[in-house]
């Protein structure tokens, strides 16, 4: 900025300030009681508890305690999660879980099969228990890209296949056991 | 009133206590005024501006965020209300009125009585060109120079960006120095 152009600056931050006259203030006030008074939203009203002065330590205490019971929650519900199931990988990695639950028929077994694709539209498990039929078995997307089907299955062997957007067959790549099928491709193998 | 007090004031009437609101109208509205007066160029119309300015605040609250000052946020609800007053005054004669003279530096007893006219004469100029300026330019060299405003705050509450307010005032600036001079007013060095 030049020198002329500071020289207006200053000019304009001394310019005389106009005073309002003395009923002006009032006479809003009085103009604002006829409006409906503005509300926040409870969200923010507990946001603001949160930053509030120290006498609302206790209420502070409370907000976290809750919360602190919702993590522990969500950090069980994780940790049980893991420990049955899951221990995910890039697309294409599957487990199967053998439920340590039995049926009221002591030789049926409760299976979860699993199966980690996020970017698959449908994943259906197609072998001998459902005579191959993609229909029979569709998976069920989980939040975390992950496919699982439970099966109650009776004891014995069992080949299987995972059907990704009804085109593609995947072997289960954790398979214990794998069998060629004459055809190029692999089962997998379960046996209970 | 300290900006602690304002924004507790803010958060109690959202909470229900309306007469909390008061003070703050008292407050802020000679800021307002004169604000709202220079834009003008005229203070008939500056009383009716700054009412509009705190119902339009008061109607919305609960969207003050309280990251900023509030009277920064006045001021830019000001500054559009101002916009479409001037929309409304086009074509009326941007002339300014006797009042708005700097009557205190013509009173001045401590300096000589030609200096003091001189002052004034300077000063009505200089309010002259301001209220010739187009009001966006207008807008922004008083909130930077007359309020104090940091130049993020002008940009902020013009809802422009940072280097278009810097453009606004250097342009706003140069037409007022240009007008200062044209109107045969010298324009002095700052001291800086």
């Amino acid at each position: 900025m030049d020198t002329g152009m500071k020289a207006i600056a200053d000019r304009i931050r001394g310019i005389h300030r106009d005073l309002p006259p003395d009923d002006l203030a009032p006479k809003i006030v009085a103009a604002l009681n006829g409006v409906p008074p503005p509300s926040a939203s409870l969200w923010r009203r507990l946001l603001w508890r949160l930053d509030g002065p120290f006498a609302a330590w206790g209420y502070r205490l409370a907000v976290l305690g809750v919360l602190a019971g919702i993590m522990a929650g969500i950090w069980t519900l994780v940790g049980q999660r893991n420990t049955s199931s899951l221990q995910g990988g890039g697309e294409g990695v599957a487990q199967k879980v053998h439920s340590t639950s039995q049926g009221p028929d002591e030789h049926r077994v409760s299976v979860t099969f699993v199966y980690y694709a996020p970017k698959a539209e449908s994943v259906a498990l197609v072998g001998t228990f459902n005579d191959w039929n993609p229909r029979k078995t569709p998976m069920v997307k989980g939040r975390n890209g992950t496919w699982t089907v439970r099966l109650n299955l009776t004891s014995g062997r069992y080949e299987y296949l995972f059907l990704v957007n009804g085109r593609r067959y995947e072997t289960d790549p954790n398979a214990v056991e794998v069998r060629p099928d004459g055809l190029g491709h692999e089962n997998a193998v379960l046996r209970l | 009133m300290e900006e602690w007090e304002v924004q507790h004031r803010i958060r109690a009437v959202l909470r229900g206590e309306p007469e909390r609101f008061t003070p703050i109208v008292e407050d802020f509205t000679p800021a307002l005024f004169n604000f709202a007066a220079k834009m003008a160029g005229r203070r008939d119309d500056a009383g009716e501006i700054v009412q509009e300015t705190f119902f339009r605040a008061y109607r919305d609250l609960a969207k003050f965020d309280g990251r900023t000052r509030f009277l920064s946020w006045l001021f830019g609800i000001c500054a559009n209300i101002c916009y479409d007053h001037g929309k409304k005054r086009r074509r009326q004669s941007r002339t300014v009125p006797v009042d708005s003279v700097r009557e205190d530096a013509l009173s001045d007893p401590a300096s000589p009585a030609s200096d003091r006219i001189m002052a004034g004469q300077d000063e009505r100029r200089l309010l002259e060109c301001l209220s010739g300026l187009p009001v966006a330019l207008r807008a922004a060299v008083l909130l930077r120079y007359h309020e104090d405003m940091t130049l993020a705050e002008v940009a902020l509450r013009l809802r422009i960006g940072l280097s278009a307010a810097k453009m606004r005032i250097h342009r706003g600036l140069d037409l007022l120095r240009a007008c200062m001079e044209r109107a045969g007013g010298e324009v002095e060095e700052a001291k800086v």
